[in-house]
């Protein structure tokens, strides 16, 4: 059975094989294991070195999102998230684990979802390390709605019910503004978790959660939180402080790994 | 031993009696124990009369013929229950599975309350805002709503303690709720004092009863409607869905205009098609 990584790194206007190399890295250090990079541009050099794959894909829908860095102000970007759904067709492995560009690999917990025994698990729970700011928006994907489920990290096998489950977030993501409006979802703008959500919630008979998880919580830090440092088993950060938006309080994550959304300052730390 | 279902209709500003027969016809449809009887004093439309299997009045009078929310007769439902095992529904539910496996769990017990409920989530409701009398009172969390009782000396001996407390409601909750008094009788809290006095809390929990409670209140959103079906989506083809939530089991509708005319269409096909 072969194992390895996918990471997407689809630029829009943003650079993610940037961001991408940054990841790989740190997951080569950590874990070891082959990395294939799904791509729509000529790959850099070092990426190419780094990876064991290319795979060029296009991805044609145009979404726009704002990325914040900290309180430096924002920026509108074209960014390219559709093809996820594809990974279950394009992987090399039998044993993917699919890592977001912007999530930082601090240890070899990943590694553990190879020894579940599971066939697809990805996050649930999940922690804000500013500890203070609401985290209803990542328990449902609205208060009518379904349990929120990250796609931003997610292992599977090559299975015919996950087969299944990638067509129907293909199928989701074809019919977003159908989808979107039947599970009252407000923002126009596709997104990854809620098409993984949805499609969970419609695979598990309509009803409330019975979906394997990775047994942990998945950490992360905003967009308005800064990355300011990092060593190979750990990321320092000023997040974002209580009542105070101006100011930030210092928080290091020691052989924890964290989806940094501020992707800026990745590009500038690591 | 008989076993059957039973529900207490009075009508009033609510058409009760529709509710019923839209249960009875729910009831029909999904289980094989499924003796019903219907308790009124009011006339029966004769379409609806060959669901129930029972048609009873209310024992000793009407004793709610100057209120509204009409519960002061559900004392005597012990005593004119046609069936020595029961299950007692608020009318205002229907079944959208078969419960029949509750009479199993329930053939060593005397009584049981529901002591869990769910909204349509799924999600367990504990510690909720509108349960703020049991919470700072230590009272049993229970719904009488839906409820089993055997026609045994403990059963009775909870039906004449809810008769005291229903009775002089006033007095049992200054007694039994000081911390935070409710200014109405209600049947769950006066059952959930009875519970107490007789010292058996027990029986509200532990047991496999429980319905999807669908008050606003508890259903885990941000903004509290005066209606749920104002905020969810309503499918109804094959199986009843709210905003993609597949529905099972006891669904406690709590508000009389979901009970359409298509509805009760609906449930009177499942019907027919069982019965056939």
């Amino acid at each position: 059975m072969t194992k390895g990584v996918l990471i997407f790194a689809m630029n829009g206007s943003f650079n993610y094989q940037e961001l991408a190399l940054r990841s790989a890295k740190r997951i080569k250090h950590h874990l070891n294991l082959p990395i294939s990079i799904v791509t729509n541009q000529e790959p850099l050099d070092e990426l190419s070195n780094l990876a064991d794959h290319i795979i060029m894909q296009e991805d044609n829908r145009l979404n726009y999102r704002k990325m914040q860095d900290g309180n430096n102000g924002s920026e509108k970007h074209i960014w390219k998230n559709s093809t996820r759904s594809s990974a279950y067709d394009i992987t090399p492995y039998d044993e993917t684990l699919v890592v977001d560009a912007d999530y930082i690999v601090n240890s070899n917990f990943l590694l553990n979802c190879f020894n579940l025994d599971k066939d697809f698990l990805l996050f649930k729970k999940s922690y804000d390390l500013a500890g203070w700011r609401s985290t209803t928006e990542f328990q449902a994907i609205n208060s009518y709605s379904v349990s929120f489920y990250w796609a931003t990290v997610f292992y599977f096998r090559k299975t015919e019910q996950n087969k299944i489950f990638f067509e129907l977030i293909s199928y989701i993501k074809d019919n977003w503004s159908y989808y979107r409006l039947l599970y009252q979802i407000a923002d126009k703008k596709y997104r990854n978790d809620f098409a993984f959500s949805i499609a969970l919630h419609i695979l598990n008979g309509y009803t409330a959660d019975t979906v394997d998880v990775i047994p942990n919580k998945m950490y992360y830090t905003l967009d308005r939180d800064i990355l300011i440092d990092a060593t190979d088993n750990s990321c320092t950060f000023l997040v974002e402080k209580k009542g105070n938006p101006a100011e930030y309080t210092a928080c290091k994550a020691t052989n924890i790994d964290v989806h940094v959304m501020n992707k800026h300052s990745i590009l500038r730390v690591l | 031993m008989s076993k059957g279902h039973l529900f207490f209709a009075q009508n009033s500003d609510v058409d009760y009696l529709r509710q019923a027969y839209a249960l009875a016809l729910s009831i029909k449809t999904h289980n094989k124990i499924n003796s019903t009887c219907l308790v009124t004093n009011d006339p029966v439309p004769i379409e609806y009369t060959p669901v129930f299997d029972y048609i009873q009045p209310i024992p000793w009078g009407d004793s709610a013929n100057q209120s509204t929310w009409k519960i002061e007769n559900r004392w005597k439902l012990i005593y004119c229950s046609p069936f020595k095992e029961t299950l007692v529904y608020d009318s205002d539910m229907i079944l959208l599975s078969s419960n029949d496996h509750w009479w199993y769990w329930l053939e060593d017990r005397p009584l049981a309350l529901t002591g869990t409920v769910y909204n349509y989530k799924g999600q367990s409701i504990k510690n909720s805002s509108y349960r703020r009398t049991f919470i700072e009172n230590n009272l049993p969390d229970v719904y009488f709503g839906l409820h089993y009782f055997k026609k045994v000396e403990k059963s009775y001996e909870f039906y004449k303690w809810l008769e005291h407390i229903v009775k002089n409601w006033e007095l049992y909750y200054k007694l039994y709720t000081p911390n935070y008094t409710q200014k109405f009788c209600s049947m769950d809290v006066s059952s959930a004092i009875a519970l107490k006095i007789m010292e058996d809390e027990a029986y509200g929990i532990a047991n496999p009863l429980s319905f999807t409670h669908m008050k606003p209140a508890i259903q885990g959103w941000d903004i509290i409607p005066n209606s749920w079906q104002t905020s969810v989506i309503v499918e109804n083809e094959e199986q009843l869905k709210l905003s993609n939530f597949v529905q099972t089991g006891v669904f406690h509708y709590t508000e009389d205009k979901f009970l359409t005319d298509e509805l009760i269409l609906k449930l009177e096909k499942a019907c027919q098609e069982i019965t056939k």
